[in-house]
């Protein structure tokens, strides 16, 4: 049996133990050492994911190491990277203690084990190995009482949903006697889709995921959540704990979807062909843009106004895993790489902001991006990137999904998603607008380190690079995962 | 391998007899009132006891689904993995809950609004 594919999970768990360790023996005296030593696990585990040798084989029965595994395991240990060194520039400008190290540590072993699954009981660990850390990173400031009622809510409303999927998953295991995802396609495929109980529990399962990735109806507890976070700890929801949800949708979707019988067309083309799942998905993913966009046009704080914006953006992402097609899941990769981008460096500017001035009004930010050009810049890409307009990385992602949507013939999913993209220029140019048009409340100038610049380039040079060349490169490599999916390699 | 009954009341039918059904209505009973608990109470810790009631009507599920299935135990193995998975959840959202009790001395969901969708 060869253990090479779990050196990842290896890693991160000896990373772990070693920051509770030194960080029991230094006391807090010398907080660097634990940090230290979490950055480099994660930077060992994602060096170890490029490692792997892929292939379909299967590691202990339970998870997958294909190259769509890898992928999501370098992503989420990226993202935890980042986050770990954006706390430090964070609100509170402290050096974060090994519980926080542990717990982002954590969430990120849950999310590799949840990208790699190959089995129900593996995913529903590996779901709530990102879940419970969460709820406590939310909650770390715990003197902020916007914090406690944040995590709170999220510990509430994430719990019932992961009861409400468990109960889904047991009666599929049940009708189909088996928990691998595997066998679980065989018995579909020889009619266990068509027992009533299979359609309730799989609607009660995609529910577990639909609010991982807050996805409409059950994304309501995003804005919430991320207001009381931590900036840097919603950056690592919005982009890890997302993308995670959206790789175990993946492995979920692909093992089911060929085996659950396409239904007739009532709707004259208006939705994809295919199963109910299909439909389903691409409804969910126009409500969700819908709603996510005209959510974020009401907001007035910068961390909320994010996180209406990555509720839309869910959609977008559920718009490309709905047309199901190896080009539309190297969209979907694409995608959640310019989203990363975009996403941790609009966390990060929210972070440095809300720890100078004190809040995230966007009224506060008035005639910031006069006196600190850099910053506005910066924030300029980022805001313009995540509407989607051209030389940017995000232009590139959105435009490789819709390309791939139109592949298809989807043409009035394309058109909405369009209009969707139209609507966020409203909002995310009314920060711009913030930034340089209107006339500050208190002259207040920031005081920017130069790790704030240094990790701040970090993000949005890439969001230009990307935007304006090797982006090629990037959906080529990107492309590796629709085998892994689909077969045939 | 035929199920050998654990407690077996005189007169009483053995569990095996009672058959899948029976056990799949009560944990579909368990996860009704299990999640009114959670829709209706207003109490945080009520609202926990209700996730309480649905984790551990699915846990019966596959327990009775693994028993009058093909046993091949994966069933009764995921059940321990749950019974685990929601302590520790119970164990973290208690404390959580603790921590809002401190700052306002109440855990009615209903007082915590200073943040709004």
């Amino acid at each position: 049996m060869d253990l090479g594919p779990l050196l990842p999970a290896v890693l991160l768990t000896l990373g772990i133990l070693g920051v509770i360790v030194t960080d029991l023996l230094g006391r807090g005296r010398r907080p660097a050492v634990p940090v230290t030593l979490a950055l480099a696990a994660l930077a060992a585990a994602a060096v170890a994911a490029l490692g792997i040798p892929t292939g379909d084989g299967l590691v202990l029965g339970v998870l997958r190491a294909d190259a769509f595994g890898v992928v999501f395991a370098v992503f989420c240990c990226g993202v935890g990277f980042v986050s770990i060194l954006a706390t430090l520039r964070g609100e509170a400008l402290r050096t974060p203690g090994g519980e926080f190290l542990t717990l982002v540590l954590s969430a990120v072993l849950g999310m590799v084990m949840l990208a790699m699954s190959a089995d129900l009981v593996m995913l529903y660990l590996a779901f709530e190995l990102v879940s419970i850390p969460s709820y406590v990173l939310v909650g770390m400031r715990r003197a902020d009482p916007r914090a406690n009622e944040a995590s709170l809510k999220y510990v509430l409303f994430g719990a019932v949903s992961s009861g409400a999927m468990l109960y889904g998953l047991s009666w599929i295991v049940g009708l189909c006697g088996t928990t691998s995802l595997d066998g679980l396609g065989a018995a579909l495929a020889n009619g266990a889709a068509s027992e009533p109980a299979f359609v309730v529990a799989s609607v009660l399962v995609f529910a577990g995921f639909a609010f991982k990735i807050s996805a409409v109806p059950f994304h309501f507890w995003a804005p919430d959540v991320y207001a009381g976070a931590p900036a840097a700890v919603a950056g690592f929801l919005a982009v890890a704990s997302k993308a995670a949800g959206f790789a175990g949708l993946v492995r979920v979707v692909a093992a089911t979807l060929p085996s659950v019988p396409a239904l007739g067309d009532p709707l004259g083309g208006l939705l994809p062909e295919g199963g109910p799942l299909i439909r389903a998905m691409a409804v969910g993913a126009l409500l969700t843009m819908t709603f996510g966009n005209l959510g974020a046009l009401r907001q007035r704080e910068i961390k909320r106004l994010l996180a209406w914006s990555s509720i839309a953006h869910a959609g977008y992402l559920l718009l490309a895993l709905c047309v199901w097609s190896p080009d539309a899941m190297a969209a979907l990769v694409l995608y959640l790489v310019a989203y990363l981008f975009m996403n941790l460096a609009a966390f990060l500017i929210a972070g440095i902001v809300i720890r100078e001035l004190g809040t995230g009004d966007l009224a506060a930010l008035g005639g910031l991006g006069r006196r600190h050009p850099g910053l506005g810049l910066a924030l300029a890409v980022v805001l313009f990137s995540l509407t989607g307009l051209p030389p940017f990385f995000g232009f590139v992602a959105k435009y490789s999904v819709f390309y791939a949507v139109l592949a298809k013939g989807y043409v009035w999913l394309a058109v909405i998603g369009l209009v969707n993209g139209v609507i966020s220029l409203y909002y995310y140019a009314r920060v711009l607008s913030f930034l340089y048009l209107a006339e500050p409340a208190e002259e207040r100038t920031l005081r920017l380190g130069w790790p704030d610049r240094g990790l701040l380039a970090a993000l949005v040079l890439p969001v230009v690079v990307f935007g304006v060349a090797f982006w090629g490169d990037l959906l080529e490599w990107a492309r590796r995962v629709g085998p892994a999916v689909f077969g045939g390699g | 391998m035929s199920p050998v009954p654990l407690l077996a009341l005189p007169g009483a039918p053995s569990l095996a007899a009672v058959g899948l059904g029976p056990y799949l209505v009560v944990g579909a009973a368990l996860f009704s009132a299990g999640l009114v608990t959670v829709l209706a109470r207003r109490n945080a810790v009520a609202i926990l006891i209700g996730i309480e009631l649905m984790l551990n009507a699915a846990n019966l599920n596959l327990v009775a689904f693994d028993r009058f299935g093909p046993g091949l135990v994966r069933g009764q193995v995921f059940a321990l993995f749950v019974l685990v998975i929601a302590a520790a959840e119970a164990a973290v959202a208690l404390a959580i809950v603790l921590n809002v009790f401190d700052s306002r001395d109440r855990v009615d969901v209903d007082q915590v609004r200073s943040l709004k969708g």
